[in-house]
């Protein structure tokens, strides 16, 4: 056994052991006591927070919701990411890298601001959105009432979709153009190219990028935090929303790490998914 | 098919270009009510163009709320990050790129599947293992939250430098009598630098811009940094009386992580895509 390699990596993987990966366990165990935030005392409670958990009526909807609002963020991300990087990587393109980095800019800034924003742009009476609404002739609409939940699955795609299309472009940089060159010997168009060349290419990327977003997506709550903080009626309560609340809101820890072990468990349950979809390997790459 | 190209071009311009607008409108609108009199912030319908610019936002925000210490903290907080995450990073990169040994692919694995663990979900355990370290509310423990996040892909972006190093490159200088620590200083380093960016500016990013580690670990306000600070003031009376304030607070807290972003853009992309894209 060398040792050299090992000394090496150990500062990172006591770092992580600490900070990473005891956490699961540690909410797994929390999740079994009757415990609030900052309270010393605590009892042991088995597996009764799940029981009650379960018959929580907040967590089948916030679960409910999660679905949704990660099932469509992820499809606006991907689709619209492929179809920005589909037109940046188009030949003879002027300005491209202009165009790339504004369409980054919004995926710089932290989540908070872009949640302020977007609140702001929804606002009833000082809004953006209902003054062009106006302006255009039609009546004003309340964004964060019965349409709370697209408004918030608009706001984080548009904060997200250029992580999809930078991706995506690399990747479709990446394809030799020797293939493009065949199908055009073979007479194909260029819908045809894109179709046959392009998107079999991308095959590996896209999952890659779907798994990735899938776990941003539902591991973020910042924007729904600012722009409807769950409500309507918890119309836009995912899953995060509902565990901190419990957690840091309610201060009960106990609880609130039950809702994080059911966290965890879909988390895996998505990796699982991934590792299944790419091998093992795919993880780190050639290992 | 000359006509059909040329119309096809036109039609990606003009798609580009709309969604440029949609992109930079709601910031520019942010700007725009930055610098607005408190007279234009209550009309209705909104006005989009202030009627008579001011600074005076940007003075309550940055004086009075002490958004500018809170944009100090966070400051100190990123580079604070970037210093325990990346020599650490670089150690353990440095420990995979030129080694094999038997738990090489195990103790990977492990390393880049913490990134699976969701940040969401680690908030909870995290605050009670940072209670019994007693580190709550202290840049410390925020400062090794972050460590531990930024760690598994800066080894990874690290890695991949450090393994296009040609190995030959290496035993030629260990042949010339350097140590490996002398041939990590003298040959590895100065090659990487490109991945030093990317992992730099990856970590700087990802703590400026935290919000729920900061919020949910920090309690004091002179030590709040800007995101929470950010949401305390939404919570506020500030709010309700004079938002103009508010998206004065946004804008300085964008306007630096825009700028580094567009200055070191190359190495942004490159550490954006290093975890999925091989080069």
């Amino acid at each position: 056994m060398k040792l050299k390699p090992l000394l090496l990596i150990l500062p990172a993987l006591l770092l992580l052991s600490i900070f990473a990966i005891y956490p699961v366990f540690q909410a797994f165990y929390l999740s079994l006591f009757d415990r609030g935030l900052l309270k010393p005392t605590s009892s042991f409670v088995g597996l009764r927070n799940y029981a009650t958990l379960f018959s929580d009526r907040l967590l089948w909807n916030s679960l409910k919701v999660s679905l949704i609002y990660v099932g469509s963020c992820v499809a606006i991300q991907f689709f619209l990411g492929l179809f920005l990087a589909t037109l940046l990587n188009s030949p003879k393109l002027r300005g491209r890298d202009v165009f790339r980095v504004i369409f980054i800019v919004p995926y710089v800034i932290s989540g908070l601001v872009i949640g302020l924003v977007w609140a702001w742009l929804l606002n009833y009476d000082f809004g953006l959105l209902n003054a062009a609404i106006r302006a255009v002739g039609f009546r004003r609409q309340d964004w964060l009432l019965d349409t709370a939940l697209v408004s918030v699955i608009i706001a984080y795609s548009w904060w997200t979709v250029s992580f999809s299309m930078v991706l995506l472009e690399s990747a479709m940089k990446g394809i030799p153009e020797e293939l493009y060159d065949a199908a055009k010997i073979d007479g194909a168009n260029r819908w045809q190219s894109f179709r046959f060349v392009t998107l079999p290419s991308l095959r590996y990327i896209s999952l890659l990028n779907l798994i990735m977003i899938t776990l941003f997506t539902f591991n973020d709550f910042s924007i729904i935090l600012l722009v409807t903080a769950g409500g309507p009626l918890h119309k836009t309560d995912v899953l995060g929303m509902f565990m901190w609340r419990t957690a840091f809101k309610y201060y009960d820890l106990g609880y609130g790490s039950t809702v994080a072990t059911i966290y965890f468990i879909i988390n895996i349950v998505i990796a699982l998914i991934y590792i299944r979809a790419f091998g093992l390997e795919t993880l780190g790459g050639e290992v | 098919m000359r006509a059909r190209e040329r119309w096809l071009a036109v039609l990606t311009y003009v798609i580009l270009i709309i969604y440029v607008f949609m992109t930079l409108s709601p910031l520019a609108w942010m700007m725009l009510i930055s610098i607005k009199p408190k007279s234009d912030l209550w009309q209705d319908p909104p006005v989009i163009i202030p009627s008579a610019p001011t600074t005076k936002n940007y003075v309550l925000a940055f004086k009075e709320l002490g958004v500018g210490s809170n944009l100090l903290n966070s400051l100190k907080i990123a580079l604070g990050s970037m210093l325990v995450s990346i020599p650490v990073s670089t150690l353990a990169a440095y420990g995979f790129a030129r080694w094999t040994f038997k738990a090489r692919t195990f103790l990977l694995i492990l390393i880049l599947g913490t990134q699976m663990i969701p940040g969401m979900a680690s908030l909870v355990p995290l605050f009670s293992i940072l209670q019994s370290l007693q580190l709550l509310d202290t840049y410390v423990g925020l400062i090794l939250v972050f460590a531990a996040q930024t760690i598994p892909l800066n080894i990874w972006i690290l890695k991949g430098f450090f393994e296009a190093i040609p190995g030959e490159v290496m035993d030629a200088a260990s042949v010339d009598g350097c140590t490996p620590t002398d041939v990590l200083y003298r040959v590895v380093l100065p090659l990487a630098k490109p991945g030093f960016a990317a992992a730099a500016l990856f970590t700087v990013m990802r703590s400026w811009n935290d919000f729920v580690v900061a919020l949910t670990m920090l309690f004091s306000d002179h030590k709040m940094t800007f995101p929470p600070s950010l949401y305390k003031l939404y919570g506020s009376p500030i709010m309700a009386t004079n938002y103009g304030a508010m998206f004065a607070a946004a804008t300085g807290g964008a306007i630096p992580i825009i700028l580094l972003f567009v200055l070191f853009q190359r190495y942004f992309i490159r550490g954006l895509t290093a975890g999925a894209v091989k080069e």
